[in-house]
């Protein structure tokens, strides 16, 4: 055994002398700040992509709508061919968005603002759907483009969630202490 | 060891705030005292390689460092941690992981990115300075008196 000299024998013995300072309270009130902060950014962050989206939407559809109007001089109803296409469409992608939406409640991404904004989208895009198809002067290839942007908006914002939420797990695992 | 309480509370908070995050990784291999020690060491050494912690290569032989091989007659704990803060970084981290926190040279090496050769030459300089200024005229009063 190597020979230690006095003053690594002194430390030795004097150890404790070295953990006689405490962390003052204002340490402690800024890790929990930070805590606090940290959480709330992430939900802040969270909604505001949500409800851009539905404000993109809102302004994309509204303008759509308003293009209907204004430049629209098209007669045609819903043509039932384009309906049957319409009706493939959303069959896919509301299947897409629902397998995302499993997965993310899987990870228990899905809290209550992001579940009350995926409902608010889902409203919109009903609203917008039960509208455009009231009205006589639609434009179907146009509908199914809104139909289509509308899905992938939501296949984008859980795609998000899902891999903010991979990268956070390759995080946890790669780093160790 | 980083010699600044601003900068030890803003590590603490640091290395904290990665306890909480990463408290789900922590997988029983050490005690969590251990493992949170572990943490906190990592954030205070990166703090220090964003201040470009230098290893300072010796200059002086060992030999011409002083010999003070008999414990003082009143060596007091003050007077050894003014000793330590007197201390260049590199020395200053090397000898508190080792004396201190009780790494093995070859643990400090992984943690510094530095050779287990050079960890054992800073420590032992270390304590060469250690002595050294235990000596000086005005705290070798304090020693012996």
């Amino acid at each position: 055994m190597k020979k230690r000299d006095w003053l690594e024998v002194y430390v030795e013995n004097h150890r404790s002398g070295w953990d006689d300072l405490k962390s003052p309270e204002r340490i402690w009130n800024g890790i929990e700040h930070k805590l606090d902060k940290k959480k709330k950014g992430t939900r802040f962050i969270t909604l505001s992509v949500w409800k851009m989206a539905a404000i993109f939407l809102s302004v994309l559809v509204g303008g759509a709508m308003m293009g209907k109007y204004y430049f629209s001089n098209s007669t045609t109803g819903i043509d039932p061919a384009y309906a049957t296409e319409m009706r493939m469409v959303e069959d896919h992608y509301s299947r897409e968005v629902s397998l995302k939406i499993n997965e993310a409640k899987q990870h228990n991404l899905i809290d209550t603002d992001v579940a009350n904004d995926l409902g608010q989208l889902d409203k919109v895009y009903l609203e917008l759907k039960s509208e455009m198809m009231s009205k006589k002067d639609i434009n179907n290839k146009e509908l199914m483009t809104e139909m289509i942007n509308n899905y992938r908006i939501r296949l984008s914002l859980l795609e998000t969630l899902l891999e903010r939420h991979r990268k956070y797990e390759d995080e946890k695992t790669h780093t160790i202490y | 060891m980083t010699n600044d309480p601003e900068a030890a509370s803003e590590v603490m908070q640091d290395a904290f705030m990665t306890v909480f995050e990463k408290i789900g990784s922590y997988g029983q291999q050490s005690t969590l005292g251990a493992w949170i020690k572990r943490i906190v060491i990592h954030k205070c050494i990166d703090y220090m390689r964003l201040k470009k912690m230098v290893y300072i290569e010796a200059t002086e032989t060992l030999a011409s460092l002083p010999d003070l091989e008999e414990e003082p007659v009143s060596v007091n704990i003050g007077l050894i941690k003014e000793a330590i803060a007197q201390l260049p970084e590199g020395y200053r981290v090397v000898f508190t992981l080792y004396a201190l926190e009780g790494y093995d040279h070859d643990e400090i090496a992984q943690i510094l990115k530095i050779s287990e050769q050079t960890s054992k030459s800073q420590y032992h300089r270390a304590k060469g300075k250690i002595k050294e200024w235990l000596l000086k005229d005005g705290n070798r009063q304090s020693l012996y008196n």
